[in-house]
């Protein structure tokens, strides 16, 4: 039996553990079946909630409903994203425009949904994400007919910023249409951005997975609680290391942030390859533990309503090739591409030449699927520059995007080609490599879309020592 | 009825070969649980259209309905019907 803290990881080595494997202790799990022990740990998770996220109230109150009633689970999570969504969507209350836009586009999904669902035979959508994207590009090019044309608080603008927010719910929920065990149309937008927070990534995917990850009984209610707390505690740690992080490196130490970094090339300054590539690396472990905390922080909340999600991010240090960082870093995002660009090229095209199929459907998730998400998770560049120029700026991205799906292309056939070493070395050679090369596409990342592709390709030569100006 | 026996034992052989060497049953979703990754549905796509001649162009493809032997008999089933329909 293990010790407290310490767990017996796969290959038998044993492991340090902070956080101790509270599901696997059956006292407490039985402890957290009970009335008393839901209490006790809806309130510890309240409170370590309550210091990573301001607006925990808009929380809780759905997390003790899960707990004290499981069985109306659904409901309840449909109840909370009704509430937040249309009644309370953004923490300075009551916003009648946001609440109307958000309700044209629950509209267009349930029709949408339904429509898809009721359809069968020769007339069954066959491409029915294909059809979501066309209404929103279709959309954006309204909207960005000419710069400008739709103010700030108009109500087509609020109508473009919901589409773009549950774009990908609405994905999922027609992904779904298969499905026999599909929730009537009603609770399928129940699932969209749920009361546990999201980004425009659905974290966990839609409507399917939460049905398949549900906790079943009290047993496993308990154990799915536990792991929530256990890693919302994790995350406090985490969230306490990024504040020291940020405060050494940025403050103490004066590491360039990566826009101040652009910002002097820009301004025709050379900050020379020492401090861009520790600007790149220290952004990089910015980016990690960022997204690490966001990710965890809505996981451990969506365990505590039942669901027994997989972590967003994972282990990324354990990775030895890039698709497996992709895979370990942001899970959802991946998923998501996987899901709406990976699997629909790769069952359609090129059935007869595998080299060809593999790598078409990685370039159509990686390249133009990542294009997209972020074209579409960005309307306002089309309002303020219009459609045409805003196509034009996402050339970052561009080279971000092909540089990340050669990558994963090759990484793919070499990790079928070849067994990696398993000494340490060939592990931190390996881990080493991994990180350089998500450093070198990093100098492309710039979600402002302040600086030139000009500007980028200088900071990517100063981290090959080339001079800048 | 299809022979789920080469399916369970593909299966196998893909949680093997990502390290994972514990048994599973029938209806044990692996995917979803995150036992197997989306490179090993690619696989196991491949599979099921070299061995079982499933065409996902025509069925569509829902990462549920191969996250499970079950859910795999089931599609198969699905293709079946499809292809004498």
């Amino acid at each position: 039996m293990s010790a407290p803290g310490i767990a017996v990881a796969p290959e038998g080595r044993r492991e340090l553990r902070l956080i101790p494997a509270l599901e696997k202790n059956p006292q407490l799990v039985a402890l957290a079946q009970t009335p008393p022990g839901k209490l006790l740990l809806l309130a510890v998770f309240s409170v370590v909630l309550a210091v990573l996220q301001p607006s925990w109230l808009r929380v809780t109150p759905f997390l003790v409903l899960t707990s004290f009633f499981p069985r109306h689970r659904r409901a309840v999570v449909s109840l909370g994203t009704g509430v937040l969504a249309l009644a309370l969507p953004n923490l300075r209350g009551f916003d009648p425009r946001q609440t109307g836009a958000t309700l044209v586009v629950f509209s267009f999904a349930a029709v949408l949904c339904t429509g898809v669902r009721s359809a069968s035979g020769k007339r069954r959508l066959n491409r029915p994400v294909s059809l979501l994207i066309c209404v929103v590009l279709a959309y954006s090019a309204i909207i960005g007919w000419r710069p400008g044309l739709f103010a700030e608080d108009s109500f087509a603008w609020r109508v473009a910023e919901a589409l773009a927010t549950y774009q990908w719910f609405i994905g999922f929920a027609l992904l779904d249409r298969l499905s026999t065990s599909a929730d009537p149309t009603p609770l399928q937008v129940g699932r969209f951005m749920p009361f546990w927070g999201s980004t425009v990534t659905p974290f966990p995917k839609g409507a399917a997975n939460l049905r398949k990850i549900e906790a079943h009984d009290g047993e496993s209610l308990a154990i799915t609680q536990l792991k929530g707390v256990k890693l919302v505690l994790w995350c406090l740690v985490l969230a306490a290391l990024y504040q020291l992080f940020r405060s050494v490196v940025y403050e103490h130490l004066g590491v360039l942030e990566m826009s101040s970094a652009l910002q002097r090339i820009a301004d025709g300054q050379s900050p020379g390859w020492r401090a861009c590539w520790a600007s790149v690396l220290c952004n990089f472990a910015d980016q990690l533990f960022f997204l690490t905390v966001l990710g965890h922080r809505i996981i451990a909340c969506c365990r505590m309503a039942g669901f027994s999600a997989l972590r967003n991010t994972y282990r990324p240090f354990e990775s030895r090739t890039v698709a497996e960082f992709w895979n370990r870093y942001y899970y959802y995002f991946k998923e998501l591409l996987v899901d709406f660009f990976y699997y629909p090229a790769f069952i359609r095209y090129f059935k007869k030449h595998p080299w060809l199929r593999r790598n078409f459907a990685v370039f159509a998730a990686v390249f133009f699927g990542d294009m997209y998400y972020h074209f579409a998770r960005t309307p306002e560049l089309v309002r303020d520059h219009g459609f045409q120029r805003a196509l034009g700026m996402m050339s970052i991205y561009g080279v971000q995007c092909a540089m990340l799906a050669v990558a994963i292309c090759i990484s793919q056939s070499r990790s079928r080609g070849r067994s990696e070493g398993k000494g340490p070395v060939a592990r931190w050679l390996a881990v080493t490599r991994v990180v350089a090369f998500y450093c070198f596409m990093f100098a492309f990342v710039d979600e402002s879309f302040r600086f030139s592709l000009g500007v980028h390709l200088k900071f990517f030569g100063a981290l090959l020592g080339l001079p800048v100006t | 009825m299809h022979d789920l026996e080469p399916i369970r034992q593909f299966l196998g052989e893909l949680l093997v070969r990502s390290g994972d060497l514990d048994s599973f049953s029938d209806e044990e979703p692996l995917f979803s649980s995150g036992r197997l990754q989306s490179i090993d549905g690619v696989e196991l796509v491949v599979f099921l259209e070299e061995k079982f001649g499933v065409d996902f162009s025509k069925l569509g493809f829902d990462q549920a309905a191969i996250d499970s032997v079950t859910n795999v008999a089931r599609l198969l089933e699905r293709s079946s019907g499809e292809s004498l329909g």
